[in-house]
């Protein structure tokens, strides 16, 4: 089957970015113009095979099948694939998005980047990211996972020059490899258990539901990868590297956005039947799974941070994990259709959102000219709807996506089908998510005022002019995809539409989903809310033109009503990034201390051994005075007469001595002659004793050389074997000591144990 | 059979011999035999890595010479390679090759003396890894003190001297401590070949198991500080911060090495139920491993000297080799007490301690638990190997950088990446190599590792997870940013030339090793994986 070919290869579909990198590092670095066509190629290719991918997936359900599933290569860590409705889809998004993220970097990054590098990076993120979808083994997720990471850090940093640049880049790499070690114990916990690699819902499900793990063990590693997809997605209390990560050029930080947060959801999509075993995490007493607490925390917390930013791209990241909360409430709740339907809508208007920002900050960045302004701060922009009417109108479809209104129907069915969930299950939750549209709304509409509305605030923002059209078109393209996507997933019993929500019925097989059932109230009570914002905000920024140098008008107004201390506290996302700024400081704070704990030690050491040896010194030396010269001299008086006696047995040898030395001359004779005639032999074998007398000589000064060299260096540090006692007779007192004490314990052992 | 082990091992040695013989004014002619022999001596491992694959895999006999050397003692000349061994002999051969290669350009005087202890020094180390009579061991352990002492001493940086004495008296001391729980084995099972030690398990009985603690003991102080481990690593930043280049590579990769080696080797077989007892009763030993780990990271952290934070850096990987090897006398733990137990037979050591949950509910799981028994093991030799090769590479690197900025001083550098490139580009893939990144060759090791101690020692391997954390940071923090990132300082450093044909040809092939055996580990890991598994079989 023709649909099947494209399975087999799907393989592919990471590896030609991947390959693109290694092509790009080992031949095009430094400046050739081979870095473009290779990336761009690339990344086509992949997404050409990702939207084949995604076709044939639909067919395939058409004939009533589910997936597939094939073993590349076997073996303990066996590489398999496995593509199933929800990898296709995730596939097709990512592989899309980075499409046009890539052919907008072709033209929109500034000329201080080296665009090869750049090129290579987001090639091996896009790698990773879409490794990540099609793998069926922990190890292999998990690389792709870190890779991506590794990929966020090289991105944050790619204009180092800058040290916000640098110390944002630090920020990203360390939190997200904290992440990552959690998603490593886990699954080193997972696999260690299990022996098995695989992840497949089938195999997760299996085991954990025929109780082959211990309960516990299933709530830790169900925690341990929960942990490390809130790092990832930067939900709650980890929401500080994203926003950190928008240090990184426009295009470089949508996709890593977008990676990160298909990539978190989509892990959590996978594991998701660990966490039902694990009772999925969920708090006593709040009747919410532990999924849907961390994303309404994260969605109520970020959106509130998102709308208190004057920096415009660090708002967009607010929004974004902002959303990616929701699709937490929505996974934990079981509503699996939405939750994807949203993540999906979301890889488009985020992409949508981050590269119209990206036009318009370099637009910002490039009408500069020598004035000192922050080309990102939007209370440095103004009217720039005039000046750039195109890139407004893509901002606009963005925003009005994001904000949930019903005219762009990517993001407003998608969010519906979340609230809908909400109003049915949990109206509480319903209300919170409710608010926080209306503040989303509120938030969209302040960006666009204080963006495009009113009168520049700058001279640099008086001098912006439109992109060009190979940075709008692409965008173009993206917003159509935003503002018609939704009708693929209408509830079924909605009024107009395709009465069929495609959503579900690809995504529906299999997995647990609810069906989208459409709550006329809900939605009129939250658009209604999203519509009023819509107009308070207008009202707040847009009625009365925010001048230059005015304070954030709802910072004021808090601050009138003596909560400014909360303000502050938005603003700053709650000094989470502070409190691990200040938690690095203390690390590196006690490194140093252990500095000095560590020369501490090794003056200890230094100490003992001297003390040993200064004791065995002192030793030797009390044995000297005490024993050994009373000894040698009482011997010394006794060495007189026995002096005297040695000399007659001396004398009386002497005769026998004297017969000895007889006896070896007359052996000597013929010693000697055996000698000579040895010696003639060896001159009649001349060239060869030549040889050998050579050879011996050579020898000789070898050993010569080397006896010297060793006694010369044995010299040189000889100088520091002193240990201050100055007498050389004490060390080898010291020595014999020793030995003396070894030979005891050994005796002493032997004895025991014979 | 031809005796390929003993030729292993001495060819260098006779390499050195040679040399002597050569006029010291010939310094090419010197250098380039050193060369050479390294290079045989390189080849005849990759043979022996082969040879012992094969045998691993139709499982014949492995290379190996057994003939009595000293009868009186029941001392024997006993050599074998099996899958332990020989990539270890390989990685000496290679490190030693490069950093003979690389002192051609470096070392200008004594250099016959310097080549001939170079040689001296590999022969003792293949010796070390070969040996399987305790005495032969022992001797080719303390045979490789002198060389490195004279190599510090003599050809090192300016306060050579401390450092060098620093660095005999504390290995020296470790010796003879070795040398004493030899003898003491020697005296309980009456042989010094280790497998037969091994089998008639010195301190078998129960009453002794205090001493033979102690024995465990003396022999694990003698391998930590050769590893080295806190808190017995205090001579290694010294001694390495004072060696030129060559010889911290080779110190750090091939000497250190030993160490590890060595727990595994013998501590671990000759007293494996007084090492279970201080990893999960008394948890000593993994206290240590993961003491290494953090303590070794956050003094990185606060370290500005480039080569003492490398220093540092080796403590922070050994102590995962440690990690692992305790999470392996875990798994031994749950796998011999618990049947014993059962059996109501006693058990060396239960006698004074309560038993661990952990060991309690474990009976149903012994094939798992032998998994990840045989993984910590794996995992200690996997990141054994890996780290030899990561640190030479960042020793050299570090050369390569002294050569041209003649300070090891971090605060003085900033802006390279743009003019080395090509040095920054290795400096990035060894150091993430360093951080355990997958698709390099420092993840499997710590991923094996902590597969078998998430399960056995959960509590040490989260601690020692931070340890990975404060890792990531004093690699791109102090080494990345500070050297590459940031701003250039033009006046100081605007001439900096990037790396030379000769420095490349150094670090590149371990830079290939890092990338293939990163995607491609299974060569090596088999043949750890054979061997371990015959070691932990033979314990239990």
């Amino acid at each position: 089957m023709s649909s099947a070919i494209i399975f087999h290869l799907a393989w592919l579909i990471p590896l030609i970015p991947l390959l693109v990198f290694v092509a790009i590092a080992l031949f095009a670095w430094r400046g050739r113009a081979l870095g473009r066509p290779l990336a761009l190629g690339g990344i086509a290719i992949a997404t050409v095979l990702a939207l084949f991918a995604f076709l044939a997936e639909m067919l395939m359900l058409l004939e009533g099948e589910q997936g597939f599933a094939a073993t590349l290569i076997g073996g303990w860590c066996p590489i398999r694939v496995h593509i199933d409705p929800l990898s296709a889809l995730m596939l097709a998004a990512v592989a899309l998005a980075c499409t046009i993220v890539f052919i907008y970097s072709l033209s929109a990054v500034g000329e201080d980047i080296d665009r090869n590098r750049l090129y290579a990076f987001l090639s091996l993120l896009a790698a990773g990211a879409l490794g990540l979808f099609i793998f069926d083994n922990l190890l292999l997720v998990f690389a792709c996972w870190e890779v991506m990471d590794v990929c966020a850090y090289l991105l944050t940093g790619l204009r180092h020059e800058r040290s916000s640049a640098r110390q944002a880049a630090l920020k990203v790499f360390l939190t997200t490899k904290a992440g990552d070690l959690f998603l490593l114990l886990g699954t080193a916990l997972l696999y260690g258990e299990t022996g098995s690699l695989s992840f497949g819902a089938e195999t997760l499900g299996a085991l954990a539901g025929l109780g082959h793990l211990d309960p516990q063990v299933v709530a830790v590693i169900a925690a341990l990868f929960l942990a490390g997809v809130m790092v990832k997605g930067g939900q709650f209390p980890f929401h500080t590297w994203l926003p950190e990560a928008t240090e990184a050029p426009a295009p470089a930080s949508a996709l890593i956005h977008v990676t990160a947060t298909s990539a978190a959801a989509f892990l959590l999509l996978r594991i998701f039947p660990l966490l039902e075993a694990a009772g999925g995490l969920s708090i006593p007493g709040l009747g919410l799974s532990g999924v849907t607490l961390v994303g309404v925390v994260t969605a109520v917390l970020a959106t509130l941070f998102a709308v208190t930013q004057r920096d415009v791209r660090r708002a967009l990241s607010f929004f974004a994990i902002g959303q990616l909360g929701h699709v937490f409430v929505a996974l934990g709740m079981g509503a699996v259709t939405a939750g994807v339907f949203h993540l999906v809508a979301g890889i488009f208007f985020n992409t949508l959102l981050f590269l119209a920002a990206g036009s318009v900050t370099q637009g910002m960045a490039s009408g500069r000219a020598g004035e000192q302004v922050d080309p990102n701060d939007m209370f440095n922009m103004g009217g720039l709807g005039e000046r750039q009417p195109l890139t407004f109108l893509l901002f606009l479809v963005g925003g009005a996506a994001l904000a949930g209104s019903p005219l762009i129907t990517g993001a407003f069915w998608s969010r519906d089908a979340i609230l809908a969930q909400a109003w049915a299950n949990q109206r509480t939750l319903f209300w919170v998510l409710a608010l926080i549209a209306a503040v989303t709304a509120f938030g969209v509409m302040r960006q666009l005022v204080l963006i495009f509305a009113g009168m520049p605030r700058s001279r640099t923002a008086q001098r912006v002019i439109e992109s060009r059209s190979s940075i709008t078109l692409p965008l173009i393209f993206l917003a159509l995809i935003v503002a018609v996507m939704g009708w693929a997933g209408t509830p079924t019993d909605f009024p107009i539409g395709l009465g069929v929500n495609l959503f579900e019925t690809f995504l529906g097989a299999g997995d647990v989903t609810h069906e989208f059932v459409w709550e006329p109230v809900a939605l009129c009570l939250w658009s209604g809310l999203g519509a009023v914002s819509l107009l308070v905000g207008f009202i707040v920024y847009a009625w009365w033109p925010v001048q230059v140098g005015e304070a954030d008008r709802v910072g004021s107004a808090m601050r009138a009503m003596w909560l400014g201390w909360l303000y502050d506290l938005l603003r700053n996302a709650l000094h989470v990034g502070g409190l691990y700024q200040w938690a690095f400081k203390g690390l590196v704070w006690l490194g140093r201390a252990l500095v000095v704990g560590d020369g501490v030690l090794d003056e200890l050491v230094i100490a003992a051994i001297r003390s040993m040896g200064g004791g065995l010194a002192a030793l030797g030396d009390w044995v000297d005075t005490h024993v050994l010269t009373p000894a040698f001299g009482s011997i010394s008086r006794v060495a007189g007469p026995v002096a005297r006696i040695a000399d007659r047995v001396d004398a009386w040898l002497g005769v026998p001595a004297g017969l000895v030395s007889e006896v070896g001359e007359v052996l000597a004779r013929p010693a000697g002659i055996f000698d000579t005639g040895l010696d003639r032999l060896v001159i009649l074998a001349k060239p060869g004793t030549l040889a050998l007398m050579q050879l011996s000589v050579v020898v000789d000064r070898g050993l010569n050389v080397v006896v010297s060299a060793v006694g010369r260096a044995v010299r040189a540090a000889g100088l520091c074997f002193r240990l201050r006692t100055g007498r050389v007779q004490s060390y080898l007192r010291m020595a014999s000591i020793a030995v003396l004490v070894l030979m005891a314990m050994f005796f002493v052992f032997l004895f025991v144990h014979i | 059979m031809f005796p390929i082990l003993s030729v292993v091992l001495f060819l260098p040695l006779l390499g050195g011999l040679l040399l002597l013989a050569i006029p010291r004014e010939n310094v090419k002619t010197i250098q380039r035999m050193g060369l050479i022999f390294a290079l045989f001596t390189l080849g005849l491992t990759v043979y022996l890595w082969v040879a012992v694959a094969q045998a691993n895999s139709s499982q014949t006999q492995l290379p190996s010479e057994n003939h009595a050397w000293i009868p009186a003692f029941a001392v024997s000349y006993h050599l074998e390679a099996d899958g332990l061994s020989a990539p270890l002999v390989a990685l000496t051969a290679l490190v030693t090759a490069l950093a003979l290669f690389y002192s051609e350009r470096v070392i200008e005087e004594r250099v016959k003396e310097y080549f001939f202890l170079f040689l001296l020094l590999e022969t003792s180390v293949i010796g070390v890894f070969l040996a399987r009579d305790l005495v032969l061991f022992y001797v080719f352990w303390v045979l490789g003190l002198l060389p490195m002492l004279l190599l510090i001493s003599v050809w090192g940086g300016e306060e050579r001297e401390r450092a060098a004495v620093k660095f005999f008296l504390y290995n020296l001391l470790a010796s003879v401590a070795m040398l004493l729980v030899i003898l003491v084995v020697f005296a309980q099972t009456e042989t010094f070949d280790m497998q037969e030690a091994a089998q008639k398990r010195p301190y078998g009985a129960d009453e002794r198991f205090v001493e033979a603690c102690v024995a465990l003991g003396a022999l694990f102080f003698a391998f930590a500080v050769r590893l080295p481990s806190f808190p017995f690593h205090t001579w290694l930043p010294d001694a390495q911060s004072e060696a030129p280049t060559p010889v911290s590579a080779v110190l750090a990769s091939v000497f250190l090495s030993t160490g590890g080696y060595g727990l595994m080797r013998v501590a671990l077989p000759l007293f494996p139920d007084q090492f279970y007892y201080l990893t999960v009763q008394v948890w000593v030993l993994p206290a240590l491993a993961v003491a290494s780990i953090v303590y070794g990271a956050l003094v990185c952290l606060a370290q500005w000297d480039l080569k003492r934070l490398i220093a540092y850096s080796s403590i922070v990987q050994m102590g995962f080799v440690t990690l692992g090897v305790c999470a392996a006398s875990a798994g031994y733990a749950i796998l011999k007490v618990l049947p014993a137990l059962e059996e109501d037979q006693p058990v060396v050591g239960y006698a004074f301690l309560e038993l661990t949950e952990l060991l309690k509910e474990a009976p149903s799981k012994s094939e798992a638990t032998f998994n990840a028994a045989a993984a910590g093991l794996g995992g200690a030799a996997m990141q054994l190997f890996a780290h030899g090769i990561v640190i030479a590479a960042l020793f050299f690197l570090a050369g390569v950088l002294h050569r041209r900025t003649r300070t090891y001083d971090l605060r003085a550098f900033g802006g390279f990446a743009k003019q080395i490139p090509h040095f920054y580009g290795l400096v990035l893939v060894v150091g993430f190599a360093a951080l355990g990144v997958p698709g390099l060759i420092g993840f499997w090791g710590e991923l094996f590792v902590f597969k078998s101690a998430m399960g056995l020692l959960p509590v040490f391997a989260f601690l020692g997870a931070l340890g990975v954390v404060f890792a990531a940071g004093y690699t791109l923090w102090k080494i990345v940013q500070h050297i590459f990132l940031g701003q250039l300082d033009g006046e100081r450093w605007g001439g900096l030339q990037d790396m030379e044909g000769w420095e490349k040809v150094t670090v590149w092939p371990l830079v290939v090793i890092v990338v293939v055996f990163g995607f491609y580990p299974t060569l090596l890991l088999d043949m750890f994986n054979t061997a371990l598994t015959a070691l932990l079989n033979g314990l239990l």
